[in-house]
């Protein structure tokens, strides 16, 4: 009940497909999704396996509450070793993708070995086959997509599929699904790509069960109705979608602007919320269509746009004239802010182009600002780069997305991401991220909490690995002061472990600025085998957390790895109410890896361990 | 007096409660492979709209039905099929115009909105109102108050 | 004296004419408490969920008594969340 029971185990080497039983024992102990598949890839693979050899393993992975009627019930995961870091990679997505690999009978799909020629794989629900993609390597997501539906001629196949950068080994591809919902980040992509899997493609109409339904309507009912109630999941996210965040981030001096050189935009206002619903004089229309819910999703956050037919980006292509996905907020960050491009509907086009090509924009963005920033410093030369690179080039933005997207040009160099491309250069120190993932749209100066999740995240620097924004910066679940880094370590801890819980069960995060794990619960405790309570969901998330952390641990990282960019910890944020501050790292770290119950090496104790049935 | 399924386009946002709610109430299970209403995904403009079937009064798939298996429930208005009639030759679904009444596989008989007797899982289920259970009369009358609003707003200005 | 007065998302339809990039430069009284000002403009103090002071936080039970100085910047914005 809510966990289908069994997963497909494709060998792509072997061209085979085959069915086994979910482990129980590890569901219970992982509940799903990222905590499950997690416990997967580390029990099948060497933690020091090159990301993008065959010995590397993907794992497509859904929650038990996964294509059941409680809300943002449609998640599923992408979880292996990241081609961007060499650390455990898991990526999350929305959409409908997971719903359908639900419906068809599948809690996940592990992947494994490497395909000698490109194929898809096609599931209808008991049914799976690999099959030629010969025709699809070297077309983009959206065209994979409408492709493979033409193919089977069954316009009700959810795909999900990489571009061409994932084929080309751009270090930061991404699974799209939907034709704009994305695993997003640490170049899951790029392992599907070195596997030569194009897509996978399922129709399931298998349906699925709970444990008790009429508890968990009732259950489902008052966890909706709580976000319903909620302003921000009630009316916030619907009305302005994450965007709003741009002018509330600049405001607390905490946007990082031009590769972290500065920590406020001048041009914030342009590329926001409230810029995206304006009215544009050109032709009368708001950027903005529409918002737009992922499966089962009764908050909507999503947004619709359509760019300016006149704008320069697109006067000349008109299949970017429809309606898609974005802008969402650590999109328009990296490709505005983190360049110093201003203009929304470039900004737009940019972000079509990422996911068209499968390519992830808070990485593609950030990478281009430090390519920038090497622009400005003479380092790189317009012989080396085919056009000038300014910070704040609209023109720029545009052609690289595009170059990036395809891995051609000066854009397979921008496709290396920003570690390996300042390390070229001589300039490791540009390079804005931890672990080799590039930092989103919060500056660790302005906001100390922030920097200690980024420091500590088990797939490089990251957001959603403990979103302490929450209660930074909007007061949820209470407010804390963004400057001071006192108490951070344990608000970073506990963000952490809830995090992990809900990454497992099938269910959005965003839920969490309504839902603390006592809604969660009783949810879970509808739907599945078992007893669930919020002390076991949290003890859950401390569970995958250790676990991902031995993983990285065995994989070579160190204490060493869980630190910031010098620029974040000696160069003081020059304006606004963080003026004057740096990171204090050095000061919370010790306190959390206490916390943790980890040596002063970052090691988790034996007791630890034991504690943790790890 | 008989209500009517409303649907507002403008308020859908694509998440599918509707369709997890229906297959739920008629299939005892999560599954909007087998909703008997359905949210279609206009992708390039923007635009999600739910259909199900509208309950005509004048029902081809009635009419063409050889064994007499869709009858009208008097209590709801609803068109509603006989499974212990059903023989599943399909020819309602060639006779409705709209495509709303469907084949399932599974059991050989035909599926179609039967407004669960008068109380409609989907529109409970609708987080933004897009599907409302209205009087049958004035499935207009929100569309009409919101143009007399704009009307009313222009003759003052 | 003059002030910034910033007011985002749903709190827009307050900003006063003339407003450019939802903020514009207004004159207002020494000794101008935040909550006046946002009174002023018949910001509903329901939806004055997150008000920053030059980019600092002010919580609710201080903005009665937090005093604005020439130039300084007031922002708010009704409750707003994202990632």
């Amino acid at each position: 009940m809510a966990w289908a029971g069994k997963m497909l185990r494709v060998n792509l080497t072997e061209g085979t497909c085959k069915s086994e039983p979910l482990n129980m024992e590890w569901a219970h102990a992982y509940l799903g999704q990222r905590g499950l598949a997690t416990k997967y890839l580390t029990e099948e693979i060497d933690p020091k396996v090159d990301p993008l050899s065959p010995e590397n393993k993907m794992i497509m992975t859904t929650g038990p509450l996964t294509g059941t009627c409680a809300s943002t019930a449609g998640r599923y995961s992408v979880v292996t070793k990241g081609a961007l870091t060499g650390a455990i990679a898991c990526s999350n997505s929305g959409g409908y993708f997971g719903n359908e690999m639900k419906n068809a009978g599948w809690d996940q799909i592990i992947f494994e070995g490497k395909s000698p020629k490109p194929v898809y794989l096609y599931i209808e629900n008991d049914k799976a086959e690999l099959l030629d993609a010969s025709a699809h390597w070297g077309t983009s997501v959206w065209d994979t997509e409408e492709g493979i539906k033409h193919n089977h001629g069954d316009p009700q196949i959810r795909v999900a599929s990489i571009g061409v950068s994932g084929e080309q080994g751009v270090k930061y591809a991404c699974v799209v699904n939907d034709m704009h919902r994305a695993a997003g980040r640490s170049g899951v992509g790029t392992v599907m790509g070195s596997k030569n899997l194009k897509a996978v493609a399922i129709r399931g109409t298998l349906g699925v069960s709970v444990k008790d339904p009429k508890r968990f309507v009732q259950a489902t009912n008052d966890g909706k109705k709580v976000l319903a109630d909620n302003a921000v999941t009630g009316q916030g996210l619907p009305a302005m979608g994450t965007q709003v965040l741009m002018n509330v981030i600049n405001e607390t001096g905490a946007l990082p602007t031009r590769n972290h050189r500065d920590n406020q935009f001048e041009s914030a206002n342009d590329i926001g919320a409230e810029a995206m619903a304006k009215v544009r004089e050109t032709d009368g229309k708001a950027n903005l269509i529409t918002n737009a819910a992922c499966f089962g999703c009764t908050i909507a956050c999503g947004r619709i746009s359509q760019i300016d037919r006149t704008h320069f980006s697109v006067a000349e292509r008109p299949q970017y004239h429809k309606a898609s996905g974005g802008l969402e907020y650590e999109a328009a960050w990296a490709l505005g802010a983190a360049t110093g491009v201003g203009d929304l509907e470039a900004l737009t086009f940019a972000n079509f182009v990422c996911n068209e090509q499968g390519i992830d924009p808070i990485t593609f963005g950030a990478t281009l600002g430090a390519a920038m920033e090497l622009f400005e410093d003479g380092v790189l030369t317009e012989e080396q780069t085919g056009m000038s690179l300014k910070f704040g080039d609209a023109k720029a933005l545009c052609e690289m997305a595009l170059l990036t997207g395809k891995g051609e040009g000066f854009g397979a160099e921008l496709g290396l991401g920003s570690k390996l491309l300042t390390e070229k250069y001589g300039r490791p120190e540009l390079s804005m991220g931890v672990k080799g993932q590039e930092f989103p749209a919060y500056d660790g100066r302005g906001i100390q909490g922030i920097g200690l999740a980024y420091a500590t995240s088990n797939r490089g620097a990251c957001h959603l690995r403990g979103y302490t924004i929450a209660s930074e910066v909007f007061g949820i679940p209470v407010k804390t002061d963004p400057l001071d880094s006192d108490g951070k370590p344990a608000l970073v801890k506990a963000f952490q472990d809830a995090t992990a819980a809900v990454d497992s069960s099938g269910l959005c995060v965003f839920t969490t600025f309504a839902w603390t794990l006592e809604d969660f619960a009783p949810q879970i405790d509808a739907a599945c085998e078992g007893d669930w309570t919020a002390e076991r969901l949290l003890e859950i998330g401390e569970r995958i957390w250790n676990l991902e952390r031995n993983f990285n641990n065995a994989a070579g990282f160190t204490a060493a790895d869980d630190n910031l960019p010098e620029r974040l910890l000696k160069d003081a944020a020059k304006t606004g109410p963080s003026e004057g501050k740096v990171n204090e790292l050095s000061k919370m770290l010790p306190e959390y890896y206490e916390l943790r119950g980890w040596s002063h090496a970052g090691v988790p104790t034996n007791e630890t361990l034991s504690r943790l049935g790890l | 007096m008989h209500k009517s399924l409303s649907i507002d386009p403008g308020k859908c946002t694509g998440c599918l409660q509707c369709e997890l709610a229906c297959s739920l109430d008629n299939e005892g299970m999560f599954n909007p492979s087998k909703s008997r209403i359905k949210i279609f995904n206009f992708e390039d403009k923007g635009r999600f709209v739910p259909y199900t079937c509208t309950q005509c009064a004048e029902a081809w798939c009635l009419e063409a039905c050889p064994t007499h298996a869709i009858t009208i429930d008097r209590a709801t208005g609803a068109k509603v099929v006989s499974d212990a009639l059903c023989v599943g030759c399909k020819v309602c679904t060639i006779a409705c115009p709209f495509g709303t009444i469907n084949f399932n596989q599974d059991t050989g008989k035909v599926v179609k909105c039967d407004l669960c007797e008068g109380d409609p899982e989907c529109a409970k289920a609708c987080p933004t109102e897009a599907i409302t259970y209205v009087d049958a009369d004035w499935t207009g009358l929100e569309k009409m108050r919101a143009s007399a609003g704009s009307a009313d707003a222009a003759a003052q200005a | 004296m003059q002030i910034i007065l910033k007011l985002y998302a749903g709190l827009t339809p307050f900003l006063p004419a003339g407003a450019q990039n939802n903020q514009i430069a207004i004159e207002v009284d020494e000794g101008t408490t935040i909550n006046a000002v946002l009174d002023a403009h018949n910001c509903p103090r329901k939806l004055c969920h997150l008000v920053m002071h030059n980019g600092f936080h002010i919580p609710p039970g201080e903005r009665d008594a937090r005093v604005l100085r020439e130039g300084d910047a007031l922002a708010a914005w009704p409750p707003i969340a994202g990632g």
